[in-house]
């Protein structure tokens, strides 16, 4: 049996898993389908064998689909082609995004799977309709770990594309009314995050690198500043944090109101300008009840 | 006049008036007036029960269409126009049965076999037609057919379900590997309510009939969402696809006169055709009934 891992880059969320199954002896493949130049190949050559497949990825994110917002020369299948392709004897979905699992039009194609790993609830209830859910904990959260931190709150900024596509220094301006109220900052794992956080360093702003588990810093800071529709909002908000989530410059779709209904604590701002810890709660009432990945599991699930 | 008949005749004009008169007598006795009066007054009231079941079954017509109505109002994306068009929908659907039946054995009896062969099927109709022994006969696995009724009380039995069209919201049903849907009038009342969610239980494909202008086939992605004349809706081509893919379909495939068409699902622009036939000129601009079939998985360039 050929176990296949495939996702995109800061989607793909499964290399821990991956190198694990790797080094207990099973055949394992994993495809990043960005760093990878022509992954159709390598699926190609998959033809015909027994293979099951394993992905974080969005279903429906062929090439066509994927060069619509993020141009690359990279040659690539989407999940559904694969399946189409390969027939895999096993399709296991375990998304990457704990606020929105899965996006526009996916839902109806979860019948292909036959297991979505749920992080939590609502999730493993809510999909229950459409496959076999089980429930094993958030992949992205392995082991609670405290670092040293300088202030109580933090920014994840999401959206990234946005402040791409600004440039760095219209992007500080934006910013600057949280970040000066001694407010922490991470960028997303992308390829101008380099750029960013040295700009932001130089202008005194306490930042992140990138590559730092975000697990991490949510365990070590009170509140999190959040924007857009990010997965981390879910995830900090499911672990007890105070949540917080800035409307300006962000992109919900239709699912501003899912947001409120699922997470109806969480705090909103509609202009940055408007930010203020006065206007925060000091303490949060709810506890962590995020669990951390059942790896043993999800092996035991993947290969049996 | 023969003797016998003779003596017959003096025999009834003697006995006629003590006969009557013993008669009225035993009649009276027996309340035979007053009996054939409570006969007559039972068989006016019993016409009168069925003349009230009748307009009773009829008013139960007019107030599931009412609640028809009223759910379909319940969905504020819906305008006042539409909610008309959707009316009339359901009222054709339920009173055009007979001409459908026997169009719609004939149609399923031509469907490739593949479509059946040791798959599980789901039926939608309209019509009350059995269509198990034909799904049969065609090697299929299993099958289940849901019947599009005026009553709002939902019946299932082994193979079959009746319900209200709206009301299939409301139901909970298994995976199947296919969909057929035949009366394109049932196809364009649940495809404007994206199948109520069915296309996320189908695994492979579905076969849909819809009345589409067919001049529109020829055109790229712009299109009107459907026009309503002579109580029809008929789509654009490039609409009917659009609600096809929100529906749960990868791949929407179409074949007009040998020219066939290919659109796939996109996340930024909803869908995008890629496999169009050459241009056609078509002067009929009638409408004309196009069999869709929705694929969950791509078809196309992956083989």
């Amino acid at each position: 049996m050929i176990y296949l891992f495939y996702g995109f880059g800061s989607e793909y969320v499964l290399n821990d898993l991956y190198k694990l199954m790797s080094k207990k002896g099973y055949n394992c493949i994993e495809i990043d389908a960005l760093k990878i130049k022509d992954s159709k190949k390598i699926i190609n050559s998959l033809k015909h064998k027994p293979v099951t497949l394993i992905t974080s990825a969005h279903f429906l994110l062929d090439k066509k689909n994927f060069n619509e917002y993020y141009p690359s020369d990279n040659v690539f299948y989407s999940v559904l082609e694969i399946i189409s392709i390969l027939n895999p004897i096993k399709k296991i979905f375990i998304p990457h995004d704990l606020t929105e699992p899965t996006i526009i039009y996916e839902e109806m194609f979860l019948n292909q799977f036959d297991f979505f790993i749920s992080p939590c609830e609502p999730y493993t209830t809510l999909y229950s309709q459409f496959c076999n859910t089980v429930e094993l904990g958030w992949v992205k959260y392995q082991k609670d770990k405290t670092i040293k931190v300088k202030n109580k709150a933090i920014w994840f900024i999401s959206d990234f594309i946005l402040h791409i596509n600004m440039g760095v220094e219209p992007s500080f301006n934006l910013t600057k009314p949280i970040l000066e109220q001694n407010v922490s900052v991470k960028f997303p794992l992308w390829n101008s995050s380099n750029e960013f956080e040295q700009y932001y360093k130089n202008l005194g702003v306490d930042v992140f690198d990138a590559r730092t588990l975000t697990t991490d810093l949510i365990n070590s800071h009170d509140i999190i500043i959040t924007n857009g529709l990010s997965s981390l909002i879910a995830e900090s908000y499911l672990r007890g944090k105070i949540v917080v989530n800035i409307m300006e410059n962000s992109h919900y779709g239709d699912k501003k109101d899912h947001l409120k209904s699922i997470f109806p604590d969480l705090i909103f701002f509609e202009k940055i300008a408007d930010f203020s810890f006065k206007k925060i709660p000091t303490s949060s009432s709810r506890h962590n009840v995020l669990q951390p990945f059942n790896v043993k599991e999800a092996v035991n699930l993947i290969t049996k | 006049m023969s003797y016998k008949k003779l003596i017959l005749s003096k025999f009834k004009n003697y006995f006629k008036k003590p006969y009557f008169k013993v008669i009225n007598l035993i009649a009276r006795d027996l309340k035979t007036p007053e009996i054939e009066h409570k006969q007559n007054h039972i068989i006016e009231e019993i016409n009168n029960i069925k003349a009230s079941q009748k307009e009773l079954l009829e008013l139960i017509k007019v107030n599931n269409l009412l609640i028809g109505g009223g759910q379909t109002l319940g969905d504020d994306f819906l305008s006042s126009d539409q909610v008309v068009i959707e009316t009339n929908e359901l009222m054709q659907i339920f009173l055009n049965k007979k001409k459908q039946d026997i169009f719609a054995i004939n149609w399923i009896n031509k469907l490739n076999e593949n479509y059946f062969i040791n798959k599980s099927t789901l039926l939608i109709k309209s019509s009350q037609i059995d269509f198990g022994h034909i799904l049969k006969s065609k090697k299929i696995k299993r099958f289940l057919s849901i019947t599009l009724t005026n009553s709002t009380q939902n019946e299932k039995f082994l193979h079959n379900i009746n319900i209200y069209p709206t009301n299939i919201k409301t139901l909970s049903i298994e995976q199947f590997n296919t969909l057929i849907i035949f009366d394109p009038i049932s196809s364009s009342l649940l495809l404007k309510h994206n199948l109520f969610e069915i296309g996320s239980k189908i695994k492979d494909f579905a076969v849909i009939r819809l009345n589409i202008n067919p001049t529109t086939i020829f055109k790229n992605k712009f299109f009107k969402p459907y026009v309503y004349e002579n109580n029809q809706v008929v789509y654009d081509d490039n609409f009917a696809r659009k609600l096809l893919h929100e529906s749960g379909f990868v791949e929407v495939e179409s074949n007009y006169k040998g020219y066939k068409k290919v659109s796939r699902l996109n996340y930024k622009n909803g869908f995008e055709i890629i496999s169009k036939a050459s241009n056609k000129k078509i002067t009929n601009s009638d409408f004309e009934t196009i069999t869709y079939v929705g694929y969950k998985l791509p078809q196309t360039n992956t083989k």
